[in-house]
């Protein structure tokens, strides 16, 4: 792989992050692959709740979306992620203006899609606590 | 080389960055009630068989290790996220110091993610010899 050769001192320094965000998306992906597995657990569980009559299946859907919805909303930010490590590879590679910038724009894309992400994750989780708990009291009385 | 187009950039990342880091230290603090309640109330951890409590412990006292290391990067963070908004138009200086916080940001985070590998690895040969030896598997 070629040096960093970007005429801007201070741009050079970005570079220096290259092998982190690769390192980053990497064990994120994996991450990722571990918890999909762990979805397929928690589904199968529910289907044998549902079967014993403990779960209904409204409950049980809810009780997999609890994390199954977070687990599926990281992919979005680990894909932008990935594509960051990318780009800043590029502007390692190949510096420039446009490569600098273009690798700082990946990363907004990953930081919107982060922050997006556990937005939608917090609001997720609260609501579906909440319906478990109706189902739960409704279930009782 | 013109840093102006990475000045713009950096700058348009501001609110996703503040709101990422904002909600990274809210998660933190959320986890730390949740690691006293694992700590606290008793009988939390399996007592039979006993290689299980063993895996349980170790595993919770690396688990809130691993979250306490959290603390540096996700400071960072927050400190990058100051570091957009002090940005100014042709300073060097501000430039330089909102890209080391975003490199040291990345390096810390990836130190972090080997934490995770290693709990990771831990959780599953762990649970694989408990499941031996317990009979289990």
């Amino acid at each position: 792989m070629e040096s960093p050769v970007a005429v801007d001192p201070i741009l050079t320094r970005l570079a220096a992050s290259r092998s982190h965000l690769k390192v980053c998306g990497r064990i994120a992906v994996v991450g990722l692959v571990c918890w999909l597995l762990f979805l397929v657990a928690v589904a199968l569980q529910c289907h044998e709740r549902v079967g014993q009559g403990v779960l209904t299946p409204y409950a049980a859907v809810l009780v997999w979306a609890l994390f199954g919805v977070p687990v599926l909303l990281h992919i979005w930010p680990i894909l932008a992620l990935r594509r960051a490590a990318r780009a800043m590879a590029d502007f390692a590679a190949t510096p420039s203006d446009d490569s600098a910038a273009a690798a700082l724009r990946t990363q907004r894309v990953y930081w919107k899609a982060a922050a997006l992400c556990h937005l939608i994750l917090i609001v997720w989780v609260v609501a579906d606590m909440i319906l478990l708990a109706v189902l739960s009291l409704q279930r009782r009385g | 080389m013109s840093t102006a187009a990475v000045t713009a950039e950096l700058r348009a990342s501001r609110p996703w960055v503040l709101t990422m880091s904002i909600l990274a230290l809210c998660f933190l603090a959320l986890w730390c009630l949740f690691a006293l309640a694992v700590w606290f109330v008793p009988n939390n951890f399996p007592k039979n068989p006993i290689g299980l409590r063993y895996l349980f412990l170790g595993f919770f006292a690396q688990l809130t290790l691993f979250v306490g290391l959290a603390i540096f990067p996700f400071v960072l963070l927050f400190r990058y996220a100051l570091a957009l908004f002090a940005l100014k138009d042709a300073d060097d200086a501000s430039l330089a110091r909102a890209i080391d916080l975003n490199v040291r940001f990345w390096r810390q985070c990836s130190w972090l993610m080997w934490g995770a590998v290693w709990l990771l690895a831990y959780l599953i040969l762990g649970g694989l010899l408990v499941g031996a030896f317990s009979g289990k598997l």
